[in-house]
């Protein structure tokens, strides 16, 4: 674990903390949909971060975001789950990140961009599923789990390719 | 002990995951009044279902004994009937030979094994001399005639089926009191004969065949089966009628022995009677 970026990642999840409780809690599309980007940052520390603790940092985020939405523990349990579900073995990311933060920069676009979006439905289905409790109809469920990965995904990765200024090289390459 | 801790060791972040889990969960259902909700009338369905089934393989398991005791009483019950019966008809001042004494005893007994394929079809019980079975005695299943013992071991018997070509009762129409002889004609185990039924004998198709007293072995009105067909016999005086048997041979299983108390009373009286002539 690099120091510099130890510390870039923490500024980025205090900074995403204030954005989300801050501005995107206030987006309700359709009274629902309300993009998150806190767990892009937890996706993004999946190899930069000793699991143990990665799986500890997130619960207790989760847990701060519940408390300051009064849910129980709805988010905590849904972002230790991203947490625990070892997508990026599935997705061959452990041999191309060189244990580095998985961004646009060290993997491509293409496998970040199914990365995120993979672990973000995860993310939704088990936030929507505990949320519901099982009661809500299936299409229902797979709408709302499909639109909030969707928004969340409209500003997660265009906020990615601009803080990378060379993904477009970068993912043309991995892409090669 | 050791092979605890490693286990433990071993999936350590698995089970850090599961204690989290569960923390977010109890806090969800404990701080959520929807879900709370959900969750106690879910579990409560859960184990109420649990509770069901657990109760529904105990009773699986227990079906024999329960039917062993629903055998016994039925026996008991069928012994007080006949007390009653008898005691009624005497009131009524119809039958006098009764003495308000118990004419018929009942007893239940399993068959161990039976056949339907021979010409000649016997029944095996599970009762036997110790029991208090006599030869002569009637067997009758749930729903109908069976059978009357043939040979007693001290804790077996064999009985002759309905289903056997020697096989021969007094049987009627419920409806009617001309009677005729029920027997076997060896081809179809569903069905057996009855013949030699007077001619003037009110019959139809669909009427109920049962025991006349005049057999000596079975009560009267044990129900034998429902009349298919019948066709006067030539030259014109008897009817002859197709039964069909209440009792399904291919999957007898219980089985009451009737002793007829009185029956060695009447025969030695039929046997002076005789001596007389």
């Amino acid at each position: 674990m690099k120091a510099s970026d130890a510390m870039s990642w923490t500024v980025a999840l205090v900074a995403a903390l204030v954005l989300q409780v801050g501005v995107f809690d206030q987006i309700k599309l359709s009274g629902y949909i309300n993009p998150q980007i806190v767990p892009a940052l937890f996706l993004a520390a999946k190899l930069f971060l000793p699991k143990y603790l990665h799986l500890l940092l997130s619960f207790l985020t989760g847990l701060a975001i519940d408390w300051w939405y009064n849910t129980g523990g709805i988010y905590a349990s849904a972002l230790s789950m991203i947490s625990f579900i070892p997508l990026e073995r599935l997705l061959g990311l452990l041999v191309t990140s060189d244990l580095g933060i998985i961004r646009v920069s060290t993997v491509g676009f293409r496998r970040y961009f199914v990365y995120i979006s993979i672990s973000y439905v995860v993310f939704f289905a088990w936030l929507y599923v505990l949320d519901s409790m099982a009661s809500i109809k299936f299409l229902v469920l797979g709408s709302k789990i499909l639109y909030s990965t969707a928004i969340s995904l409209l500003i997660v990765v265009p906020i990615e390719i601009l803080l990378t200024p060379d993904a477009t090289r970068v993912g043309k390459r991995r892409l090669k | 002990m050791n092979k605890v801790w490693s286990f433990l060791i071993k999936n350590a972040y698995l089970i850090l995951f599961i204690l989290i889990q569960g923390f977010c969960l109890s806090l969800t259902i404990r701080h959520n009044v929807y879900q709370n909700y959900v969750w106690f009338t879910s579990s409560t369905y859960a184990v109420g279902t649990i509770h069901d089934r657990i109760s529904a393989a105990y009773e699986y398991l227990s079906l024999k004994q329960q039917n062993q005791v629903l055998q016994t009483e039925n026996a008991v019950l069928r012994t007080a009937l006949e007390e009653f019966r008898n005691s009624f008809i005497y009131e009524s001042g119809r039958i006098e030979d009764t003495l308000l004494k118990q004419v018929y005893t009942y007893q239940e007994a399993r068959v161990i094994h039976s056949t339907i394929h021979l010409q000649n079809n016997y029944l095996v019980i599970d009762k036997g001399e110790i029991h208090g079975l006599k030869p002569g005695m009637a067997v009758i299943s749930p729903i109908g005639v069976a059978g009357i013992i043939k040979d007693v071991g001290s804790r077996y018997s064999t009985a002759l089926s309905v289903i056997h070509s020697k096989f021969s009762i007094s049987a009627r129409p419920a409806n009617a009191k001309n009677f005729g002889s029920l027997i076997w004609n060896g081809k179809n185990y569903r069905y057996a004969q009855l013949i030699d039924l007077p001619r003037q004998t009110r019959i139809r198709n669909g009427d109920t065949v049962v025991t006349d007293v005049r057999s000596l072995i079975f009560p009267e009105g044990i129900g034998v089966g429902i009349i298919k067909s019948y066709r006067t016999r030539e030259p014109g005086d008897f009817i002859e009628a197709q039964i069909e048997l209440f009792t399904d041979f291919s999957s007898i299983h219980q089985v009451y022995v009737i002793d007829f108390i009185d029956k060695k009373a009447i025969e030695d009286l039929k046997l002076l009677i005789n001596e007389g002539k």
